[in-house]
């Protein structure tokens, strides 16, 4: 099962990072929820691509952390 | 014993330099052979071909600057360019914001180079690539700083004015691009990552001095950047964009190219010319075609 964070949109792409390979993948757009952001984690479940509201979130925290720790 | 003192007495001067010379070339080793930096009184600006991101290199006496590093398949690209550029050290490394053609190339850099500052907007983003960056940066034990708009920093003979990002957040990366005009005598440079018109706004609205006589050209000419306003603020003489050839995202876009071209600015491309680098005495630039 793939794990997807969209990096970003360009034009009618959304590119994003296969978590597990690190691998960078185009979707288009219009193959994504509608309502998918930047940032955003992607699961296929059930047949479909779908926002995973909890594994978004627990990634913002975890890299949250980083960055609290990095920055001056 | 006589006649020996006498031989080595009469061992011309020049003789004994070259064999110092020789010994001192076999002590410090290859880096004697590595390539100089630019000569004192110039700086060298390099558009680094990375195809679809963003990559510049920045030299002058005593200070070595990377603005970006391209996307995670451009890292061997870039590290080889950095290494035959004899740089063990960067005095400043930019991430202009997380997008992977940005940073992807950045890894390898943090992992194998000496780096004395670096400057990102400070942004949350969940990609694999920003954590390993992330990580990369902690596991060296440095820190980031992001310079508030206005604030001004001088590496070596290089002054840079922080321009972008105004704000803290703008519910997109491009706008959060770290925006930096980097001058050398009376020749500045306006490094724009991917800011966006809202981004340019903001700049606009500062009343900072924006006007440089070489513009990289925002998120690879797209249509999102380079406002009409942004453009006639800059008045840039040249006009870089650094993106990959047929790109599937059309960059840069058509009505950016006519904008420049109705402007009269002289357009640099990497997809179209590969490696760019620009060198001004601080008073005029020239285009180095060679290597």
């Amino acid at each position: 099962m793939k794990t997807l964070a969209i990096d970003r949109f360009e034009g009618e792409y959304g590119i994003c990072q296969d978590l597990d390979t690190k691998e960078i993948v185009r979707c288009k757009k219009n193959s994504l929820p509608p309502e998918a952001e930047e940032g955003d984690v992607l699961v296929y479940r059930d047949g479909s691509i779908i926002v995973d509201r909890e594994l978004t979130q627990k990634r913002r925290a975890q890299i949250q952390k980083l960055v609290d720790e990095l920055w001056e | 014993m006589k006649r020996k003192k006498k031989r080595v007495k009469d061992l011309p001067a020049s003789v004994l330099i070259f064999i110092i010379v020789s010994l001192l070339c076999l002590y410090i080793g290859p880096d004697f052979l590595e390539k100089p930096g630019p000569v004192a009184g110039s700086a060298e600006f390099h558009f680094i071909d990375v195809g679809q991101g963003d990559a510049a290199l920045i030299r002058a006496e005593g200070a070595n600057i990377l603005i970006d590093g391209g996307d995670i398949s451009a890292q061997n690209t870039l590290i080889e360019y950095l290494n035959a550029e004899g740089i063990k050290k960067l005095d400043l490394m930019v991430g202009t914001h997380p997008h992977s053609d940005h940073i992807g190339g950045l890894v390898p850099v943090v992992r194998q180079l000496e780096i004395d500052q670096i400057i990102m907007p400070r942004a949350d983003h969940t990609s694999a690539v920003y954590q390993e960056l992330l990580t990369s940066i902690q596991e060296k034990g440095l820190k980031i700083t992001s310079p508030a708009s206005g604030e001004a920093i001088q590496i070596g003979p290089l002054e840079i004015l922080a321009l972008g990002p105004v704000r803290d957040n703008y519910g997109d990366l491009n706008n959060m691009s770290v925006i930096l005009k980097i001058s050398f005598g009376d020749i500045s440079f306006l490094f724009t990552g991917d800011g966006e018109k809202d981004a340019e706004a903001d700049i606009l609205g500062t009343g900072l001095n924006v006007n440089a006589q070489v513009l990289k050209v925002g998120h690879h000419g797209s249509v999102s950047s380079t406002s009409y306003d942004f453009l006639e603020a800059v008045n840039p003489d040249i006009a870089v964009i650094s993106c990959k050839l047929d790109n599937e995202y059309g960059h840069p876009h058509q009505e950016v190219l006519d904008r420049l071209k109705a402007a009269g600015i002289t357009v640099y491309r990497t997809d179209l010319m590969g490696d760019i680098i620009l060198v001004t005495d601080g008073k005029s630039i020239e285009r180095k075609t060679t290597q």
